[in-house]
């Protein structure tokens, strides 16, 4: 059930800002969608990384925090020195990243249940 | 790696909980980026939906005024009928002069619809103006040269002006173009593709119909006269006119504004004495 919390807790998030008309100014719209592209990869790197058990607090937080920055930046810096196409790069390596850690939580979680299920016709 | 091994149970709870706030995070980022990418949608990039929207919220307006308009109309036409009841023309003689006074003055500014014999003219495009155009082209099927022939074969503004003008000069007494009310102050004037008459789009597109009432042969030998628009601009050679002579011909009202923001009557000064009856 425990696993359900991050899901609860982005829904949370979600909702307080949505309905709010809340709104960037239109020339940060792209940079901010950058920086939710890199805000879901870490978070699935991390759920990965809890998974495998080897997950460690001082690098997920810095993670999101830099990985969030540091794509905004990139794209931000694109513009600037003309190759607005740089921001591809983030997105790129953040959706690679993203479809490789879900493919690991996946098979971490369907290893879970086939291991329960060979247990429950052991027992 | 080891502190996992050691107390594993703890250890996930803490982290499902950290992933937990980042979560929150991610999801005020995701709905600040999709909230803000909808407004932009809404106002920024299709120029034209802003444009749309701005334009139907006119023509809603005018509309509305429309409406006030056709109401305050009906007004006073009430009033009038009024006036003729409470003062018939035999207890007051002044204001019944008065009454056909104002009838005579309305139906010289064009403010009631007419019926009479008259003429109808169809202005159209030439039905073989891409045919001409090539040929005056040198053969060309596209390109700036055929595209500068084929106007020569087209309907403009400057030639719905010619035949009316024409019409006017053959004593023509009341003109519409396309159900238009031609009035004193009305142009006759493209605006791309459609021509624009008493300042609306009612002009329409080709064909253009119109239709004026005065005397009939006259007006039609006037159109057709050597020397004449049709014949200098050679619409007629290319099919680009018919003209009908009619025994009854109806012509709308002009239902345009009628106020006066400029001209200023002069005190004092000289009102016309005009003939009404054609009898002087």
């Amino acid at each position: 059930m425990m696993v359900w919390l991050p899901v609860v807790g982005f829904l949370a998030g979600f909702i307080a800002v949505y309905w709010r008309a809340f709104t960037v100014p239109s020339d940060y719209a792209p940079y901010l969608s950058l920086a939710a592209i890199a805000g879901i990869d870490t978070i699935l790197g991390g759920v990965r990384a809890g998974f495998e058990g080897r997950f460690e607090n001082d690098v997920f937080l810095s993670g999101f925090v830099v990985n969030t920055v540091m794509a905004a930046a990139l794209a931000y810096f694109g513009d600037q020195i003309g190759v607005p196409d740089l921001y591809l790069a983030a997105v790129v390596t953040l959706g690679g990243r993203i479809f490789l850690n879900l493919s690991l939580i996946r098979r971490y979680w369907l290893n879970k249940a086939r291991a329960a299920r060979r247990s429950d016709q052991g027992a | 790696m080891s502190v996992i091994v050691a107390a594993p149970v703890q250890k996930k709870k803490q982290w499902i909980w950290q992933i937990t706030v980042l979560s929150v995070v991610l999801g005020v980022l995701l709905a600040l980026s999709l909230e803000t990418e909808r407004v932009q949608k809404e106002n920024l990039p299709p120029r034209f939906s802003i444009l749309a929207k701005e334009y139907r919220n006119l023509q809603a307006i005018n509309e509305g005024y429309a409406k006030q308009i056709a109401k305050l109309n009906v007004d006073i036409q009430q009033y009038e009928r009024l006036l003729r009841q409470s003062s018939g023309a035999k207890s007051s003689p002044a204001i019944a002069k008065l009454g056909q006074k104002l009838q005579e003055a309305r139906q010289f500014a064009g403010l009631t619809a007419l019926q009479g014999p008259g003429v109808i003219v169809k202005l159209m495009d030439s039905p073989k103006r891409k045919e001409y155009a090539q040929r005056y082209a040198g053969g060309a099927d596209s390109g700036a040269q055929y595209e500068a022939a084929l106007q020569d074969f087209l309907v403009h503004d400057s030639d719905v002006n010619g035949v009316v003008n024409e019409l006017r000069a053959a004593g023509a007494e009341a003109i519409s173009v396309n159900d238009q009310r031609l009035v004193a102050q009305s142009a006759i004037r493209c605006v791309g593709p459609i021509i624009f008459i008493n300042g609306k789009p009612g002009g329409g597109s080709p064909p253009y119909i119109i239709k004026a009432i005065g005397p009939r042969q006259e007006m039609k030998d006037a159109l057709e006269m050597t020397g004449g628009y049709l014949d200098t601009q050679h619409l007629r050679e290319y099919n680009m006119v018919e003209i009908q002579v009619a025994d009854q011909v109806t012509i709308p009202a002009y239902d345009g504004p009628t106020f006066f923001r400029y001209a200023k009557p002069v005190q004092g000064g000289q009102v016309a004495q005009q003939a009404t009856d054609g009898r002087g």
